[in-house]
């Protein structure tokens, strides 16, 4: 009787600790819950023209956690075409884990310029449980940068063309880098600034590898012109030079499989050895027959 | 191929698993998010659904977005590569951030250097300088040459590799490197659970196995992911420039270089070319440095401070 | 099988040691049963904790262990050649030696490898070697060439006791246990001492003494390219190979010396192994310490005068007095000179100092095996830098020297509970060998 009393007092006891331990535990989280919705986001933007009708839009979502800027990653980003009456939503893009997304927009013209003949595309990121929203847009005039390759004398030449299509007027004195793309990051060739018609000859040397295969793809690029954004132009020709690979060595020290004189020296030495043994169990096994008859 | 498979599912689980436990750790701790009482071993993460959580340091593993690399696939090599590393001497003052982002990556404790940084002094009177150095990944690899049971290889992509399956633990690798660049596992290693119970691969040197040799591999799980060995990205100094030789192409993270260039116009060397190993590290001479060597003593202890003290002695003396 | 009288006469002699076990030798073998389990204890935490419990650490990746390793087949190969170079010039003196040297063989032959499996992390994977070898790796021909060895050695001395197991099978004044009579029975496989049979054992001795010779030679070279073929300084010596055989056949003759000795002294055995063999095996000592010392020489004159970078820094350890350098001095004055003093002088050559010299040559010898292995180990090509002195320096724990001691005392073990089981020196007769020119001119000597 007395020891039940007991069990159900040391029960009761038990569990009212539990519970406090839990309203303890819980309730600084509840707070903390609280304080998270406040994370303020950031947005970045970047606009690549790839040709005249085609352009591509990256977008970047950070917010900063610990004093760290970190990408926000699976969230949603509204793509819009900022017009002067209307706006066009061009679609929606799922963030990266590290917060990155892209959109490739054909047909450019859709959109409307505004008087000085700007497009404007915004970057739009609602918010979400955790953050708050933001937004980015960018503005940039029409151009296009083409890039020709030219072989004389098996001498490479790369021949880039930039102009306004709408004025027709050249892209003058600006920074071109022709770049090849690489294994982590792209390899920049050169930089140079176009002449006053807005073109740029250059020579292309001609001892850049490609890690398999001779076809490189080489690009031009005006990066983050002021009123531009970005212009890039690629074109693959077969001028990258292929590593000459050395064979892979079939059997060395260092190979799975042992160099061949040294299975036959091994072989060798062993069979010698193991053949006396076999020739002296024949005589044991002839030592005890004839002990047995 | 099958349970290597179900080994990756099983793993990936584990990170979930090990969120979520981070999530109840952020309820539970009282004051996580005030950044004042941010400690080290505490980090806040953003999950895929673009939660925030804070979890214990250690419980963090590397997302693997590609499939983890195991079996004869992990002998191979990635195709038609050839990874080289050069290191500017002239750039390296010690930071030490190689090395712990190397320890962070590999889940290793603080006493285990897959990646060294010494002091060298080539002579009495030469200057002294800091000298990072992990594996060299020899296309004639002494180790590789003595290991009696396959455990240690060169792949077509001039990594060599440890299999941690397949190491008897034998040591020979060790006494053979002439680079004393290998690690044994002595003890037990002090790694979390659910990192020791991953699937083990070649291309990752995780989880560590008691009575078997880890050694630095050159990071190819993230290579294939088209990132830069973490060393290469810790460096606040640019140190460590990285690449694939087919391409003639090596980059530091913020600039990318021609390896040919590079070598010629810095009379890059091999370190020790006289053993004939063929490294594939490349150094460049300490010249033109940005910091005085004395500034990486900085980050030693007190005790490795004396002991370097000799290093910094000048040759000639002052009659008082 | 007819015994005859001289057979007789030497096997009564061993009756008592065969049939007998005193308090004494109980005692002792219960004490070497203790050192045992000492050291299977110390495997015991070293196979749970990890090699963390040995002195060994990231430089110094190999210490007591291997040195173990090189003197156990070092001694073993020394039986072994000793036996089969005595019986292949039919030297008529050998038949005292031949049984205690392939003892010495076959018992350091089980033991050797033992300590090369204490190195291996992971003892759970030692099937590996016979799974995945590669040809190429040392270790790969040491695991081939030491078991065909072993076998051998086991082959040779079965072969020297098939003679005997028949004797001790046909004495009827030999009463021992059930087991041991069935055992001499089934190994003495029906030998009666036939000509045919008497024949096809002859040739299989000679055959298997033709072929140890050149084995010892190479599986003892093989076991020294473990070290030769590193890039290490003080081992990447072409002299190595070499240099460990006359090693381990300098080291082994000692062994056989000092345990001539004590089975002399135990059993009484003053009539058949006589001074004669002591003075014939320190000749032989006396030799082996000359070569061994111009070898030494030889390497370290090299090694010191070309003072090349790593290699000076070895041998600045070795001959430093803060480091190595008494421990150097140890190896070459006890190891090399006080053989060569002791035989040098008429009045020192008698057996109690020749077995004193053979012993402690042996331990300096001992000394010698640790010296090549730790200090190039010590000598980093790129300086090692760091606080921790286990790191830095190599210091034995006691589990290592447990499992040493383990070790030896497993090898006395093996010789005692032998000594039990046959008889220490062959007690049947060897076949007579009429004008070998050794044999006359030991007859022209002992007459003058």
């Amino acid at each position: 009787m007395n020891k039940s009393n007991f069990n159900i007092r040391r029960e009761l006891e038990r569990s009212i600790s539990y519970v406090i331990f839990m309203i303890f535990l819980i309730s600084p989280g509840f707070l903390v819950s609280q304080e998270k919705e406040t994370i303020k986001s950031r947005m970045g933007i970047e606009v690549i023209q790839l040709s005249e009708s085609s352009v591509k839009t990256n977008v970047h979502l950070r917010a900063r956690v610990n004093k760290v800027y970190r990408g926000v990653s699976d969230v949603d980003v509204n793509i819009i075409g900022v017009g002067i009456e209307e706006d066009i939503k061009l679609g929606t893009v799922k963030t990266d884990k590290d917060g990155k997304a892209n959109m490739i927009i054909e047909d450019i013209s859709r959109l409307e310029k505004n008087e000085e003949g700007y497009y404007t595309i915004l970057a739009e990121f609602e918010g979400s449980e955790g953050y708050k929203g933001s937004d980015r847009d960018a503005e940039f005039k029409p151009a296009v940068l083409t890039i020709e390759a030219l072989e004389e004398d098996s001498i490479y030449k790369l021949l880039i063309k930039s102009y306004e299509p709408d004025s027709m007027l050249p892209l003058a004195e600006q920074i071109v880098t022709i770049s090849v793309p690489r294994l982590f990051s792209d390899l920049v060739i050169a930089e140079e600034e176009t002449n006053d018609e807005g073109l740029l000859e250059i020579e292309f040397p001609n001892d850049i590898m490609v890690h398999e295969g001779n076809d490189l793809e080489i690009t031009a690029s005006m990066i983050e012109t002021d009123d531009y954004g970005t212009l890039r132009a690629s074109i693959t020709k077969p001028w990258g030079l292929n590593p000459v690979k050395a064979e892979r060595a079939e059997r060395a020290l260092w190979t799975p499989n042992a160099p061949v004189w040294m299975l036959l020296t091994f072989v060798g030495l062993m069979g010698a050895v193991w053949g006396h043994f076999l020739i002296i169990g024949i005589k044991l096994y002839l030592i005890r027959k004839d002990g047995i008859s | 191929m099958e349970s290597s498979q179900n080994d990756l599912k099983s793993r990936r689980g584990f990170i979930k698993l090990s969120v979520v436990a981070g999530c109840a750790g952020a309820i539970c701790g009282c004051n996580s998010f005030k950044e004042e009482n941010t400690n080290s071993d505490r980090l806040q993460v953003l999950t895929q659904d673009g939660r925030l959580v804070d979890v214990n340091h250690a419980q963090i593993t590397p997302m693997k977005e590609e499939e983890l690399v195991v079996g004869k696939e992990a002998r191979k090599g990635i195709p038609n590569r050839s990874f080289v590393m050069v290191t500017d001497l002239g750039k390296c003052k010690n930071a030490r951030k190689c090395i712990t982002a190397c320890q962070k990556m590999h889940h290793q404790p603080e006493d285990k250097e897959w990646l060294q940084v010494k002091l060298l002094k080539d002579n009495d009177k030469a200057a002294p300088y800091w000298f990072p150095k992990m594996c060299f990944h020899c296309d004639n690899p002494p180790c590789v040459k003595v290991c009696p049971v396959d455990a240690t290889f060169k792949r077509d992509d001039g990594l060599v590799l440890i299999d941690n399956e397949r190491c008897i633990g034998c040591k020979f690798c060790m006494a053979a490197c002439p680079y004393s660049t290998r690690v044994f596992n002595w003890d037990e290693p002090e790694q979390p659970e659910e990192i020791l119970s991953c699937a083990s691969s070649p291309e990752t040197s995780v989880p560590s196995m008691i009575g078997t040799v880890d050694k630095c591999d050159f990071c190819p799980d993230m290579v294939r992911r088209g990132e830069l060995p973490d060393c290469v990205t810790a460096c606040p100094n640019g140190v460590f420039y990285f690449g694939d030789l087919n391409e003639d192409t090596v980059t530091n993270g913020s600039e990318t270089i021609r390896f040919s260039q590079l070598i010629k116009d810095r009379a890059g060397y091999r370190y020790m070319e006289e053993l004939g190993t063929q490294p594939r590290m490349y150094y460049l001479p300490p010249r033109d440095r940005i910091f005085p060597a004395e500034r990486g003593l900085d980050n030693v202890s007190d005790e490795m401070k004396e002991m370097f003290k000799p290093y910094f002695e000048n040759s000639s003396k002052r009659e008082s | 099988m007819r015994i005859d009288s001289s057979t007789k006469e030497k096997l009564q002699k061993f009756v008592p040691i065969l049939e007998t076990f005193s308090t004494k030798w109980k005692i002792w073998v219960g004490f070497l049963v203790l050192c045992i389990l000492f050291g299977l204890y110390a495997l015991y935490l070293q196979i749970v904790e990890g090699h963390g419990v040995t002195g060994m650490r990231d430089n110094v990746v190999w210490g007591l262990f291997i040195v173990n390793f090189i003197f156990f087949i070092g001694t073993s190969y020394a039986g072994a050649v000793i036996c089969s170079i005595l019986h292949l010039l039919k030297v008529d003196w050998r038949t005292p030696i031949m049984r205690i040297g392939m003892l010495v063989t076959v018992s350091a032959a089980f033991i050797g490898p033992i300590f090369i499996l204490l190195c291996v992390g992971r003892l759970d994977r030692l099937h590996y070697l016979f799974m995945y070898p590669r040809l190429q790796s040392p270790i790969v021909w040491d695991v081939f060439s030491i078991s065909t060895f072993i076998i051998a050695g086991l082959l040779f001395l079965y072969l020297s006791l098939i003679k005997d197991f028949a004797t001790y099978r046909d004495a009827e004044f030999l009463n021992v246990g059930k087991f041991r009579t069935w055992a001499y029975k089934t190994l003495s496989m029906g030998y009666k001492d036939k000509p045919e049979q008497r024949r096809q054992l002859a040739i299989s001795m000679n055959l298997m003494s033709f072929i140890l010779v050149p084995m010892v030679i190479i599986v003892s070279s093989v076991l020294s390219w473990i070290f030769g073929m590193t890039l290490r300084p003080g081992w990447h010596s072409s002299i190595f190979g070499p240099y460990f055989v006359l090693a381990a056949i300098y080291t082994g003759t000692g062994v056989i010396i000092v345990s001539l000795w004590v089975f002399r002294k135990l059993y009484k055995l003053d009539e058949y192994i006589t001074d004669k063999h002591f003075r014939y095996l320190g000749y032989m000592m006396l030799a082996l310490a000359s070569a061994y010392g111009y070898f030494t020489f030889s390497e370290y004159l090299t090694s010191w005068y070309g003072s090349e970078k790593w290699e000076g820094e070895v041998m600045h350890k070795l001959f430093s007095p803060d480091e190595y350098g008494y421990w150097f001095l140890y190896a070459n004055t006890v190891g090399i000179i006080l053989p060569i003093i002791v035989m040098a002088f008429k009045s020192t050559r008698k057996t109690g100092w020749i077995a004193f010299a053979a012993f402690f040559m042996v331990s300096a010898m001992w000394v010698k095996r640790y010296l090549i292995i730790v200090p190039t180990l010590e000598s980093a090509l790129i300086p090692i830098q760091d606080i921790r002195d286990e790191y830095v320096h190599y210091s034995a724990t006691w589990v290592e020297w447990a499992l040493t001691i383990g070790g030896m005392a497993s090898f006395l073990l093996f010789m005692t509970l032998a000594a039990k089981f046959v008889t220490i020196i062959p007690v049947s007769k060897m076949p007579d060998f009429k004008n070998n020119p050794i044999v006359e001119a030991e007859k022209n000597m002992a007459t003058s």
